[in-house]
């Protein structure tokens, strides 16, 4: 499986994937910083709060999910154009392989694009100065378990992308999923229906204040797990038994 | 016995009722250069991609190296090198970077690639990303994937498209070098048969899925004999005449065609003395539509011999 993980890495040579990765984490950690600056003056201002929900609403709710649709699209079209598969699967590899290793290639880019954000609000909060202590429960914490909570996108996302050679059909699906995010996001009721809420609610700390919301919270992780395990595994079966033409 | 590397039973796919392949049976011996001939969308692409397991028979079996293709895939792919189609390479990476690509998932030495680069002649541009690469030269990068490993078994389906005929002659040297130099069974297949003459040992015709003919690269030759080509007048008298001579004699749209091997020059003369008007005479050599035509009618005829 290293192997296979190696060769994935391979072929993502001069793609950009990575710059990609680093850029897009940025612009928000910018916004967040400019927003923090801008109310640095007034007093009684919890800084690293600011900074955090600041960068947090335009990263979760549009730069990570176009993000993830970037990045598995970019992964399979690598094989779909060019004729790739049918190159690829007649070498003596398992399909599952190359299927599993190409998810864990798009979940590391997904989690350094996570790492690279956190650490840019550090280093924005130590740049502005703020008081107390880091809050490394929200800081860290949260962006790590927006990736469990991406895990429907990513599962979405990778299963379009795999099943279309057409690149337009999972940028179109993530695109136009990802855009409502914001008017469904403020439904206390509805947001668990909707996948492409669940980063965005994750980190921003604010939005539990209910019994019934932590509830919800609690149902979101598992709905997340169990859609990705089914998603993927679905994918993975009919991809197996798919008639390379 | 005769060993066979590569026996399929009944193969067959369909495509929403459609057999794109119906049924062939073939039987590719060990050591040779088996010619895969048919036309454009005759099945050959289809047949080969059930070889290599990227696509699923609807009935029937494939077998290579004696092992069947749908339990021991990763077992009989490590001996196989293959190209289908169009080659298939990573655009954005180099040369070396495409071949460095299958030898790891083959786990073969990293000299293996300038090896393969030497072969097909690539070697100088081993550092250019492919994209910026001509037809020819992707062509040739996709049998360098092929080679790579040593394989023991060398699929190519369609190798000399798109190249100049420089860039076919050399191919085609090489693809005739490979069995005697390192041991390497070929399957090539084209829907030329000229170029499948010149390379191979054995041959296979597919024609709409059927496989209507199969043997060696002589049996093949026989069938498909020289014919002369006469325009005479007056024309049913002439056919008369050659009849009673003991020619096998054949009209087809205003021309009589003598099958067996007869010279020009006698059959002129023969009609000419008699008094027969000769306006045409020609040596056609029948080309793949020929011999298909030929085949396919025999088939028809035995067929309809059968039922009477």
């Amino acid at each position: 499986m290293f192997n296979n993980l190696k060769i994935e890495f391979m072929k993502i040579k001069r793609s950009n994937i990575f710059l990609v990765a680093t850029f897009f984490p940025i612009l928000a950690v910018i916004q967040g910083f400019s927003f923090a600056k801008n109310i640095k003056g007034q007093e009684e201002i919890d800084l690293w709060g600011a900074l955090f929900s600041g960068s947090t609403l335009m990263y979760g709710m549009l730069i990570l999910p176009i993000f993830i649709t970037i990045i598995f699209a970019i992964i399979t079209r690598i094989e779909h154009s060019n004729n790739g598969w049918k190159q690829l699967l007649s070498l003596p590899i398992r399909r599952e392989d190359v299927y599993i290793s190409k998810l864990i290639l798009g979940c590391i880019a997904v989690l350094y694009n996570l790492v690279v954000f956190l650490i840019g609000i550090l280093i924005s909060g130590i740049i502005l100065g703020g008081k107390g202590s880091i809050p490394l429960d929200i800081i860290v914490l949260r962006p790590l378990l927006a990736f469990i909570s991406s895990l429907p996108i990513i599962a979405i996302q990778f299963y379009i992308s795999f099943k279309f050679k057409n690149v337009g059909v999972p940028l179109g699906v993530g695109a136009i999923f990802t855009l409502p995010t914001i008017l469904i996001a403020n439904s206390t009721k509805y947001w668990i229906f909707y996948p492409w809420t669940y980063p965005v609610l994750t980190m921003m700390p604010n939005f539990v204040t209910s019994a019934e919301q932590t509830l919800r919270y609690g149902i979101m992780y598992g709905v997340s797990i169990l859609s990705f395990i089914s998603i993927i595994g679905v994918g993975l079966y009919k991809f197996r038994s798919k008639d390379i033409i | 016995m005769k060993k066979y590397l590569i026996e399929t039973d009944n193969l067959t796919k369909k495509f929403d009722g459609f057999a794109a392949v119906n049924s062939i049976n073939l039987k590719i011996p060990q050591g040779g250069i088996y010619g895969f001939l048919g036309p454009n969308g005759a099945g050959k692409s289809t047949t080969i991609r059930m070889l290599l397991g990227l696509i699923s028979p609807t009935e029937g079996k494939a077998k290579l190296f004696d092992k069947s293709i749908d339990k021991d895939r990763l077992d009989i792919l490590k001996k196989v090198g293959s190209m289908v189609e169009n080659p298939s390479y990573y655009a954005h990476l180099t040369a070396y970077e495409n071949l460095n690509i299958i030898r790891e998932i083959l786990n073969v030495e990293k000299s293996e690639i300038e090896r393969v680069l030497n072969i097909v002649g690539l070697l100088e541009v081993k550092d250019k990303k492919v994209k910026k690469f001509s037809m020819g030269m992707k062509q040739r990068l996709g049998i360098a994937q092929a080679l790579i490993g040593n394989p023991e078994l060398l699929i190519l389906d369609e190798p000399t498209n798109g190249l100049d005929p420089a860039g076919i002659r050399e191919i085609r040297a090489l693809i005739k070098g490979l069995p005697e130099k390192l041991g390497i069974t070929v399957v090539v297949s084209s829907h030329i048969l000229s170029e499948i003459e010149l390379m191979a040992t054995d041959v296979g015709i597919i024609n709409k899925g059927n496989l209507i003919f199969q043997g060696s690269l002589e049996e093949l030759q026989k069938r498909s004999l020289a014919q002369i080509k006469i325009g005479a007048e007056p024309k049913k008298e002439a056919i008369d005449h050659l009849l009673k001579r003991g020619y096998q004699v054949e009209e087809r749209d205003k021309y009589i065609y003598i099958k067996e091997f007869s010279s020009p020059s006698i059959l002129t003369k023969e009609l000419v003395i008699n008094n027969f008007e000769v306006y045409h005479i020609s040596e056609d050599k029948s080309n793949l539509e020929d011999i298909f035509l030929d085949i396919t009618r025999k088939e028809n005829q035995d067929e309809i011999t059968n039922i009477n």
